[in-house]
């Protein structure tokens, strides 16, 4: 292997392989469509479908989670966005606003997920089970 | 450094024994609170600076696998009940593990350097962690996160790495030859 003292070649290739599967499934998530139109914020509290709001409409709704968590989802101008959270991290807070699909918000302490799907139907506004 | 010279006296710090191993773990823990001061984050679940592996490379490096394991799994379950919850030390053993194993195998095949080595640990503890929460969360939603986890491990792991070359090119008692670093 050629040492150049400061990194070996499989050094580079190993990092520039990983950074190349990076970019090639952020360019794939990039192709998700802005769904500002028809999109839907669906909130996932664990493995359940907990509620589903159109991006299209303002809102905001308040989540707590069974453990006494709570998160507050904020929906304006085609994106969604967590204004505010108890937990200690909030890293759901600055997580940003999304609206392609794909895009997710993630409250770990709390198990709550929100995402851009593809809606179907405009004019539900709350799916539960 | 007067190492040698003190190890007449059978109190030495040999590098591996139970007394270099506690210096290691403690370096380790003051080093995953010095990062926890930091902010630090990227409003991604999982990415951490890994200041921790720090302790973690240099003990695998200028001890063994297992001693570098141990204080791996040790100090991520101390660290966890010192400032952590359960959550916390299910999400980092698993990383931990998946890092060390990742670390331990891009070393023995002796075709990576110690950079090598550490970029495969940040990647490996980043994609560890993300899969433990997407199994706690039970939602695939968090593979979105993937890439970003990807590449902050190769620039972290890469810091990590350069620092812990530096580190132990200064240190005494390194079982490693200085040119495979």
């Amino acid at each position: 292997m050629c040492y150049n003292g400061f990194m070996k070649k499989s050094d580079m290739i190993l990092a520039g392989a990983v950074l190349g599967i990076a970019g090639a499934m952020l360019c794939l998530q990039g192709m998700g469509k802005d769904a500002e139109e028809s999109g839907m914020a669906v909130v996932y509290q664990g493995r359940d479908r907990i509620a589903a709001y159109p991006l299209s409409e303002e809102r905001t709704e308040e989540f707590l989670s069974p453990d006494g968590g709570r998160n507050i989802l904020v929906i304006s101008a085609g994106e969604a966005y967590m204004q505010d959270a108890d937990c200690p991290d909030r890293l759901c807070v600055e997580q940003g606003r999304i609206s392609r699909t794909g895009q997710t918000l993630t409250c770990l302490p709390h198990r709550l997920l929100v995402t851009i799907e593809e809606g179907e139907a405009a004019g539900l506004d709350g799916v539960t089970g | 450094m007067t190492e040698r010279a003190d190890r007449k006296d059978g109190r030495a710090t040999e590098s591996g024994g139970p007394a270099d191993l506690g210096l290691m773990l403690a370096f380790a823990l003051i080093l995953a609170y010095a990062e926890s001061l930091l902010p630090f984050t990227f409003g991604i679940p999982g990415v951490k600076l890994g200041l921790a592996n720090l302790a973690v490379l240099l003990t695998l490096y200028r001890t063994g696998a297992r001693q570098a394991l141990l204080v791996s799994m040790l100090r991520i379950v101390l660290n966890g009940f010192l400032f952590g919850n359960l959550y916390g030390i299910l999400y980092s053993l698993a990383g931990g593990l998946l890092s060390f194993l990742a670390m331990y195998l891009a070393k023995k095949t002796k075709c990576f350097s110690l950079l090598g080595v550490s970029i495969a640990g940040g990647v490996f503890h980043n994609t560890g962690q993300i899969a433990v929460a997407a199994f706690v969360v039970e939602t695939k939603g968090l593979y979105y996160y993937l890439p970003f986890l990807l590449a902050t491990g190769v620039v972290t792991g890469f810091l990590i790495g350069m620092v812990s070359g530096q580190v132990l090119r200064r240190l005494p008692g390194s079982k490693t030859e200085k040119k495979e670093l």
